[in-house]
């Protein structure tokens, strides 16, 4: 086959999309465990960590830039190169707001105390968690029958959002809550609206990814 | 940068072949040219040759009979071999009667001059002695042409065939018919090429001894009509050496035929380039 | 692509001697767009463009069967007025061939030889052409220079406006700016955009590059067949061939 160095550059790029999408992965887990058991220092970890991330994002972009400068790249390969260069952005807002919540679990210090019923927030928790996975997959290769199920999984995200949001404002309203726990709602409520920027940002990744491998732009909204 | 050596011998060779030519002809037109040049005059040219043996007189009527046959001869080849080589490089494909007729145009060419005398005095001289005359213009020029003939259709068409495919693709492609595309683009192209094929036939006519020897006559009288016979100059050459032994004439003659030879060759060269010049727009 | 159809191949075969070079070609050229041919060497694409105006008639040993419908009528028939099509379809060559004669015989080349004798007539024919050709500005002063002193691309586009002269409804381009340095080629691409107005013109090209910023529609042809063709930012987007992924990505040819 002919371009073996260009193929062998493509194929990198799409390796360090990978692992910039793993390290990212794996920041959304461990903030998560550190909200669940309160880890401070685990969330001061992944706030250091972001640094990574970033870091990553503007190799990824130098890298597509040379690569569309030089190769005049078509077809796949121009698809490829375009949704690598969506989504690091995607993948480094996701980042972005994995250290907020880092820092609210900072800010807190100690257990939360969930004024509602915990079931939806860990179901929120949980399908947040695995959107961000199934999004990095499919551009990994894998099963972009899974992508288009992100819109429906993102309602659904929405509609716990909301439900939550409801409930929490509730409980404040009817005075449920002590002095402390309003701080800790107050905390809480930024903490469910970042995670569901989160998951916006994963659908986008799973669109671009619908594109990538088949070329049809009305995966791009 | 110096030569090698080992290369130095060979390219001192070499050179000395090429100067080896030029000096062989500056010897032959120094010889000639400087015996007969002082022979040269207005009176040698416009004089008729006198009776046989006669000196002092001029060469009038065979300038004139050498114009007449190679007129004669040019007037009859052109056509046929341009034509000809239009029609072999044109209109057909590269198959065996191109192969034929260029080989019989090759072996035409290779036939000893005399022999063609010889064919033009059996068939213009005697079976067509009716309309040519017999021994005269017409039947000298008619076989000259058979020498011009194989040369000139033979350079025509290379001159044709060098014209490139694109130029022949342009003009067909912007509608022309193969007649227009021919005279219009091909031709033109060629030409060059065509008329030095000619010019290089008409010298060989100016210069042929033998088959005038034996068609043409020899009568030094002023040629008034194409079947009058007549004395070109090579031939009248030829008949004073060896008949009479009248050197100085022949000097003289010699010296005409030469610088007239030479004078054509470099007048065509000239029109050539400039004309190949013009085309190509340097 | 629903606009007119300008010229309609159907099932079009070539054979030089046993050598199949076009297998079953069929596709629609559309009116008054830029259509491409692209492909590695020796795939057809060349071969077919000439069949388009029969300058294939000019090779020994060349059988064709199928349809090329123009005009209502199939030019492939043996009572095609050759002379008359060539005239309403007009080709290009790689390599500028410009006669040995001045700017102003070239471009009146074609009239003449049509019959227009005129001197005013050929001169605004001329003009006019020569500036379709945006080469006018340049040569306006020399008109009676041989073609043979301009530049590559002059002379190219010069082949162009001699072309226009004789206000053909195709135009064929083969490879048009191959021979030509990048500035002289963006100004024949610049050019083909501005008469594709007035013009269908199918232009042969192994640049894909180019194939991709002057066409709007592409035809991938490979080894004597008609692989893929479509909109140019379909082809080069999201082929639906894995050969045409595999050329245009440039992981063979």
């Amino acid at each position: 086959m002919a371009r073996n160095r260009y193929v062998r550059k493509l194929k990198e790029l799409r390796q360090n999309v990978v692992d910039m999408g793993a390290l990212t992965r794996q920041s959304v887990e461990d903030v998560l465990t550190a909200l669940e058991t309160s880890d401070t220092a685990l969330a001061e970890r992944v706030i250091a960590n972001d640094d990574e991330i970033d870091k990553f994002d503007r190799k990824i972009e130098s890298q597509c830039m040379t690569l569309l400068a030089l190769e005049q790249p078509m077809a796949k390969d121009l698809r490829v190169i375009a949704t690598s260069l969506k989504m690091i952005t995607d993948l480094e807002r996701i980042g972005d707001f994995v250290v907020d919540i880092a820092e609210e679990v900072v800010a807190m210090g100690k257990p939360i105390r969930i004024p509602v019923s915990a079931t939806k927030f860990d179901e929120l928790v949980a399908d947040v968690k695995s959107m961000v996975a199934d999004s990095i997959e499919t551009y990994a290769g894998g099963d972009i029958q899974k992508a288009r199920s992100f819109e429906a999984r993102d309602d659904r995200i929405d509609f716990l959002y909301k439900n939550i949001v409801e409930n929490m404002v509730n409980a404040l309203a009817q005075g449920k809550c002590s002095t402390e726990t309003v701080s800790d709602v107050a905390s809480l409520l930024y903490i469910i609206r970042y995670l569901e920027r989160i998951a916006d940002h994963a659908v986008n990744i799973g669109n671009r990814v619908c594109y990538m491998e088949e070329g049809d732009r009305r995966y791009l909204k | 940068m110096a030569a090698k050596r080992s290369e130095m011998v060979p390219m001192g060779l070499l050179w000395g072949a090429g100067i080896a030519t030029l000096v062989i002809l500056i010897v032959i037109l120094a010889y000639i040219l400087s015996k007969g040049l002082p022979l040269i005059s207005w009176h040698f040219l416009t004089t008729n040759p006198g009776v046989r043996g006669q000196t002092g007189t001029g060469i009038y009527s065979t300038i004139l009979a050498t114009v007449a046959v190679t007129g004669v001869a040019l007037l009859v080849a052109a056509p046929l071999s341009v034509g000809g080589a239009i029609y072999l490089n044109e209109y057909t494909r590269e198959n065996l009667l191109r192969k034929v007729i260029r080989q019989a145009a090759e072996i035409l060419a290779g036939i000893p001059s005399i022999i063609i005398g010889l064919f033009g005095f059996l068939f213009f001289v005697i079976y067509l002695l009716p309309y040519t005359g017999g021994w005269s213009v017409l039947s000298g020029g008619l076989t000259l042409a058979f020498m011009v003939l194989p040369i000139s259709l033979r350079i025509s068409e290379e001159a044709l065939k060098a014209v490139p495919g694109e130029l022949r693709e342009g003009s067909l492609g912007l509608g022309a018919t193969k007649w227009q595309s021919i005279t219009t683009v091909v031709l033109p192209t060629a030409l060059p090429g065509i008329v030095t094929g000619l010019i290089l036939g008409m010298g060989r006519a100016i210069g042929e001894t033998a088959a005038i020897l034996l068609t043409a006559g020899g009568a030094l009288g002023v040629i008034h009509s194409l079947r009058d016979p007549a004395c070109p100059m090579t031939l009248y050459l030829y008949n004073i050496l060896t008949e009479y032994n009248d050197t100085t004439t022949a000097y003289g003659t010699a010296a005409v035929l030469i610088i007239a030879i030479l004078a054509v060759t470099f007048v065509t060269d000239w029109l050539m380039n400039s004309y190949t010049k013009k085309l190509k727009g340097l | 692509m629903n606009n007119a159809i300008e010229i309609s191949v159907k099932d079009l075969n070539l054979w030089f001697g046993k050598f199949q070079a076009l297998k079953n070609i069929s596709i629609d050229i559309p009116k008054n767009r830029v259509t491409a041919l692209i492909g590695p060497s020796g795939c057809g694409k060349s071969t077919f463009i000439k069949t388009l105006d029969r300058m294939n008639d000019l090779v020994d040993n060349v059988k064709i069967t199928g349809e090329v419908v123009y005009q209502g009528r199939n030019i492939l028939n043996s009572d095609t007025d050759v002379v008359e099509l060539r005239k309403q379809i007009g080709m290009v060559f790689q390599k500028p061939n410009p006669f040995p004669k001045s700017i102003f015989d070239n471009v009146a080349y074609g009239p003449r030889v049509h019959g227009v004798r005129k001197k005013a007539n050929l001169n605004e024919v001329v003009e006019r052409s020569l500036k379709a050709a945006a080469l006018w500005e340049e040569v306006k002063d020399r008109l009676n220079e041989s073609a043979l002193r301009l530049s590559g691309g002059q002379q190219q586009r010069l082949c162009i406006a001699r072309l226009l002269a004789v206000e053909p409804e195709i135009l064929l381009m083969d490879e048009p700016a191959s021979a030509l340095d990048p500035i002289a080629t963006s100004k024949i691409e610049d050019l083909i955009y501005e008469l594709k107005k007035d013009y269908t013109i199918v232009i042969v090209t192994h640049n894909m590059q180019q194939a991709a910023r002057v066409s709007s529609n592409t035809a991938f042809f490979y080894l004597g067949e008609l692989v893929e063709y479509a909109s140019t930012i379909d082809l080069f987007e999201r082929p639906r061939d894995k050969r045409t992924e595999d050329y245009v990505t440039g992981k063979f040819g």
